[in-house]
């Protein structure tokens, strides 16, 4: 192998170990000491004491995790809000990306630009305005006492609904951009064939665009869910103290209770879970690959 | 084989516009039932564009189309009484080869019960021969192998017109003569109506009954590929159906067994069939195709119906040979030669040559 082919396969390769492997490797050897109130404030896997090397591994904080329910329930509800945000996202993104693969050409692309458009400003302050547009004094509340529809503002603020809005408001170009792309390649000459053979519309739609679009909709839903599951920013500024989600439980432990060992118990744990569906995606792409 | 006379496919007075451009303009056609029919013409002729109106997927602009006397015109495409083979197949790539010819049959009202869709669609792969691969994706079957199993499912509904969107288009050129005599072979099986779009005249000559040329947007002939190749009514036909040249020539002389019109590139007049519908001293194109041009060394001993000329190129085809040959004049005319003899001694480039043929062998053309 030459020179320059070894350096544009080796870089990346060095990035990951460097930036992804190695963190992680410290992540993993953390999660298996015990907290100390030490700088770094967790023990040393490995101790030299009395002419040897000892290794201390502790299983406490993965144990741990199972005898206090806080840690399965906020599996649980990430998985349930990050599931059923993907399902919304999918819901609105399909009819979107539909359109735009749909409109003319020049359109197209302002189309496009538009859901793009929202990602230049900064993650954090789309988020913070919709704390604005959310809360008791917020837009809609204000907007609805004064056209006199409501007389008490509507919680919605700190509320597992605010977080779901977040979510699907944050996460919806990475649904449809996939889906997009998906339902260019869409041969149009399908539609018109399914439709000569009499069906009708819908049923073209329901047996030729949604089966031929999968690929898309799997794409886009691994792109939502993923992250979705460790969201923290949305769940923290959005939900409040009653929405659980593992994202906020793990810097809870790592910021406020100083726990490192436990807090990466807990990324070590969630990256288990999320692997299962990223390991089904591999397969799914494997398989279309075959066919 | 007979057909009867009685029109399945009406198409009067049909016009369409793409934001004021004319791609289609007034055509009348009625095709009769069974009958296998070629709209024949190069790209942008409107020749799709009238398909298209034919399967539902573009509306008239103007005037109506009537199948087996109903109009319709503004029926969606999927209640017609019309399939079509398109020109990529479409075959829907998620489905086996089975469920690809059952979709029509599913779609409709009176749907019939899974095991009676699974024999017709049994007894339709049996037609095509294409049973062995019922459980197979379409993306596992050769280019052929596809146009059958798209002739099957536009097939699979019975329609009482059949449409052909560049039937061989995707075909290379080996499969394709033998696949045209196979697809007319199982249309006539069938006993379909069918309308065909091609670009290939060998193609629209091959399979079709009856063939009309189209030409931006207008149909210029209809008739049988006889008629057509050997009585072009334009210059267009002619020169777009095979190879012709074209003389432009003066009417001297009506007779009543012959006409005799004069070339300024040929030195003797021209003689053909009596019945010109031109008075004297009126300027028409005499077509004559190669094919009915003999060469010889020798000057012709008849007083009409022949030129002398240099041989510019020759194009050895295997079977015959293409000749060019450069007249006095400038005009080029080509002629071919049957190479029915291995060691003949051949004409080649530089010789000068008489070309003569028949006073059947030319065509009068008008416009």
């Amino acid at each position: 192998m030459s020179w320059g082919r070894r350096s544009v396969i080796g870089v990346p390769y060095v990035w990951l170990t460097l930036f992804f492997l190695v963190p992680f490797v410290i992540v993993f050897k953390i999660s298996f000491s015990e907290m100390a109130y030490a700088i770094p404030p967790y023990t040393q896997l490995m101790t030299w004491a009395d002419q040897q090397w000892t290794l201390n591994l502790n299983l406490g904080n993965y144990y741990y995790l199972f005898t206090d329910d806080l840690y399965i329930r906020a599996y649980l509800s990430s998985i349930r809000i990050a599931g059923i945000s993907t399902i919304i996202c999918l819901l609105v993104a399909y009819p979107i990306a539909y359109a735009i693969a749909r409109a003319e050409p020049a359109t197209r692309n302002a189309l496009l630009m538009l859901v793009i458009l929202p990602s230049w400003t900064s993650f954090l302050i789309r988020i913070y305005a919709w704390v604005g547009i959310l809360k008791n004094n917020g837009l809609i509340n204000n907007f609805l006492m004064w056209l006199g529809i409501i007389d008490q503002p509507i919680a919605m603020l700190n509320t597992e609904f605010a977080v779901y809005i977040g979510i699907v408001y944050a996460y919806l170009p990475f649904m449809v951009l996939p889906l997009y792309t998906n339902l260019m390649k869409l041969d149009h000459s399908l539609l018109e064939a399914a439709s000569d053979l009499g069906a009708p519309p819908w049923k073209v739609f329901f047996t030729v665009t949604l089966p031929l679009s999968k690929a898309g909709m799997v794409a886009g839903s691994m792109l939502v869910f993923i992250p979705a599951v460790g969201e923290f920013v949305i769940p923290d500024m959005l939900g409040g103290a009653e929405t659980l989600m593992i994202g906020k439980v793990l810097w809870q432990e790592f910021f406020n209770n100083r726990d490192w060992p436990v807090a990466s118990a807990v990324a070590i744990v969630m990256l288990l879970l999320l692997l299962l569906p990223i390991i089904l995606f591999h397969r799914y792409q494997a398989r279309e690959l075959e066919n | 084989m007979t057909k009867s006379s009685q029109p399945m496919l009406e198409i009067r007075q049909v016009s369409k516009q793409f934001s004021g451009v004319s791609a289609v303009k007034d055509v009348n056609l009625s095709i009769n039932k069974g009958e296998i029919f070629a709209l024949l013409g190069g790209s942008g002729c409107g020749k799709t564009t009238l398909l298209r109106m034919l399967a539902g997927f573009e509306t008239p602009s103007a005037g109506a189309i009537f199948i087996d006397g109903e109009d319709i015109s503004e029926v969606p495409p999927h209640r017609r009484p019309v399939n079509m083979m398109f020109q990529s197949y479409a075959l829907f790539p998620h489905m086996t080869v089975a469920q690809n010819v059952a979709f029509g049959l599913q779609q409709e009202k009176n749907r019939l019960s899974k095991p009676e869709i699974a024999s017709k669609v049994a007894q339709l792969l049996g037609l095509v021969r294409m049973q062995d691969f019922a459980s197979r994706r379409p993306e596992q079957l050769s280019g052929g192998q596809r146009q059958r199993v798209a002739l099957a499912r536009s097939l699979a509904k019975k329609p009482k017109v059949l449409l052909l969107d560049e039937p061989m288009g995707a075909l290379d050129k080996k499969l394709r003569s033998q696949m045209q005599l196979e697809v007319v072979d199982i249309i006539e099986a069938v006993g379909v109506t069918c309308v065909m779009v091609t670009h290939d005249q060998e193609e629209a000559m091959t399979m079709a009954d009856r063939i009309s040329v189209m030409h931006e947007g207008e149909i210029m002939q209809v008739g049988t590929p006889n008629e057509i190749y050997e009585f072009p009514n334009s210059r267009h036909t002619a020169e777009f159906i095979g190879s012709v040249n074209i003389f432009d020539a003066t009417v001297t002389q009506l007779e009543k067994d012959y006409s005799l019109l004069t070339c300024v590139d040929l030195n003797v007049p021209i003689q053909v069939e009596a019945g010109i519908n031109a008075p004297i001293g009126a300027s028409l194109g005499v077509a004559i195709r190669p094919e009915k041009i003999t060469m010889s060394r020798q000057q012709p001993d008849q007083l009409v119906n022949w030129l002398m000329g240099v041989v510019e190129d020759i194009a050895y085809l295997g079977g015959h040979s293409v000749y060019y040959v450069k007249l006095t004049s400038g005009k080029r005319v080509m002629a071919i030669g049957t190479n029915n003899d291995r060691h003949e001694q051949k004409v080649t480039w530089k010789d000068t040559v008489y070309l003569h043929w028949s006073n059947t062998g030319a065509v009068v053309i008008y416009q």
